[in-house]
């Protein structure tokens, strides 16, 4: 998307999309304290509205204004979502410890294993019912049975998607991630949910890594935390399903055109920040920093998600869910309600009733 | 299906997980080396009437003091605010007002640390807190605050 080679009409186009994400993100933690001074004086100890809605709220604001005055396109490449989001993911890691990754990630890769698997049959069937193309069906799949924007472009290098197939579910992705980041932490609230089970809930149903992040912020540091390893689990198995995928299509689709995946593929695939994340949590561990590094790390990891949260509001291309038709729109939709369903139970019973957590 | 409005994202999603990787240890790095500071810390003294209390604080300078005597803000008078290794510092009340006195060396104090003695013959309780704040603050220029 943004590496394409850029001349320097570009370049300008990138320059002023930094500075308008920068500028808009410095304006969301002023609001962010503001808000959270009103809801102090009204005695209301929990900011209701967290950082991320904000963000996303603010992200949409500019995303309607640029287009109104043309230049969306221009400084679509600042737009760098899932950079800044997996910087911060990267520095989350130095509040995590590796004992606790390795108990969570273990209940975490079980859940992942059973929604990926369950999730992705089910809506490539549902898909197969509506009739969606084969490489539609595989990216919107792995979309809403992994991890939403990511697994949709593994997915589409692995299967040789349509650009405007990627396009199109990159905004379902966004277009349901963004109200299930705000309503579960209610959902689980209203229910009250364990911190845990909650985490394990958002990690396992809301498809974009963004929005798990957002949701455990809304619902709290625990939360936050359970949701991030648990998402990250679910992340390793892009690099799986898209070796799968390319042999399916290769052996069976296109069996005429030749292309064999290699295994490299799994690696090729693999999220590699998820390797600087644990290593930031065995460092963390061991250790190595003092618990005033650790907080200065949060704030950081704060900002770059704060930074991503704007991002996930500018990048949203309604347009481009009108193209498709209802079909696809109705297929992710009902494919989104039973992960959503499925994940509150599998949760439930491997960190709740099973307590495979901590 | 035509081939131009096909697309192959493997090059550029690599690069962004190794980008992101890179600059996520490269921020570790610059704060884990103390390139922006010591980050946030926090020391605080509470002694009763008649009481003395000591805490140890990282020997480091920038440090930001308030104190309270009964409950009602007061400034120090001649406070130190860049502590050094080793060191103890004295900080006395009586009739109602708190001085420093100079740095003495101290012992049994931990490596890169200084000692905060605070000695209360006030007849009020007495709060002294020393804080730097994180080198990134959430919010930056307060101006909804």
């Amino acid at each position: 998307m943004s590496e394409t080679s850029l001349s320097k009409h570009d370049y300008t186009g990138v320059f002023i999309g930094a500075a308008i994400v920068i500028v808009l993100t410095l304006l969301v933690a002023e609001l962010d304290l503001a808000v959270s001074n009103f809801f102090k004086d009204q005695g209301v100890s929990k900011n209701p509205l967290e950082y991320p809605l904000i963000a996303v709220i603010i992200g949409l604001l500019a995303n309607a204004g640029l287009r109104i005055i043309g230049l969306f396109e221009r400084v679509r490449p600042a737009i760098r979502t899932e950079l800044f989001l997996k910087v911060g993911l990267v520095l989350l890691g130095a509040r995590i410890s590796i004992g606790d990754l390795m108990a969570n990630g273990a209940g975490g890769l079980i859940q992942a294993l059973i929604m990926v698997t369950s999730v992705f049959f089910f809506t490539w069937w549902l898909a197969g019912k509506f009739n969606l193309p084969p490489t539609l069906k595989a990216v919107m799949a792995s979309a809403v049975s992994i991890c939403g924007v990511s697994a949709a472009i593994a997915a589409a290098g692995a299967v040789i998607a349509k650009k405007e197939e990627v396009t199109y579910i990159t905004a379902l992705v966004i277009l349901t991630a963004i109200p299930l980041m705000v309503v579960t932490p209610w959902i689980a609230q209203a229910i009250d949910l364990d911190d845990t089970v909650a985490g394990a809930w958002f990690g396992g149903n809301i498809d974009t890594t963004a929005a798990v992040v957002g949701a455990g912020t809304i619902h709290g540091d625990k939360a936050q935390e359970i949701a991030t390893v648990v998402k990250l689990a679910q992340n390793v198995l892009i690099g799986v399903v898209s070796f799968a995928l390319a042999l399916y299509f290769a052996l069976v689709v296109e069996k005429d055109q030749g292309q064999r995946p290699s295994p490299m593929m799994i690696w090729n695939r693999f999220p590699k920040f998820v390797v600087g994340f644990v290593l930031v949590s065995a460092l963390a561990s061991a250790d190595i920093f003092t618990s005033a590094h650790v907080s200065e790390m949060q704030a950081v990891s704060q900002w770059a998600f704060a930074l991503a949260f704007v991002c996930i509001g500018i990048d949203f291309s309604p347009g481009a869910l009108k193209q498709m038709g209802r079909g696809p729109i109705i297929v992710y939709i009902a494919a989104t309600i039973f992960n959503t369903i499925l994940a509150l139970i599998a949760a439930g019973i491997i960190f709740g009733v099973l307590d495979l957590g901590r | 299906m035509a081939v131009e409005s096909k697309q192959t994202p493997q090059r550029s999603k690599l690069g962004e997980d190794w980008l992101a990787t890179i600059i996520g240890l490269a921020l570790v790095a610059i704060i884990a080396l103390g390139f922006i500071g010591s980050g946030p810390q926090k020391a605080s003294l509470l002694a009763p009437a008649g009481t003395e209390k000591t805490v140890e604080a990282r020997a480091i300078g920038g440090w930001s003091v308030s104190a309270k005597i009964g409950g009602e803000a007061i400034s120090i008078a001649g406070l130190i605010t860049r502590l050094e290794d080793g060191m103890t510092y004295m900080l006395a009340c009586e009739d109602g007002t708190i001085t420093a006195s100079p740095a003495t060396a101290g012992d049994s104090i931990q490596k890169g640390y200084a000692g905060i003695h605070l000695v209360n013959h006030c007849d009020a309780e007495v709060s002294i807190a020393y804080r730097i704040d994180s080198a990134i603050p959430w919010p930056i220029f307060g101006i909804f605050g």
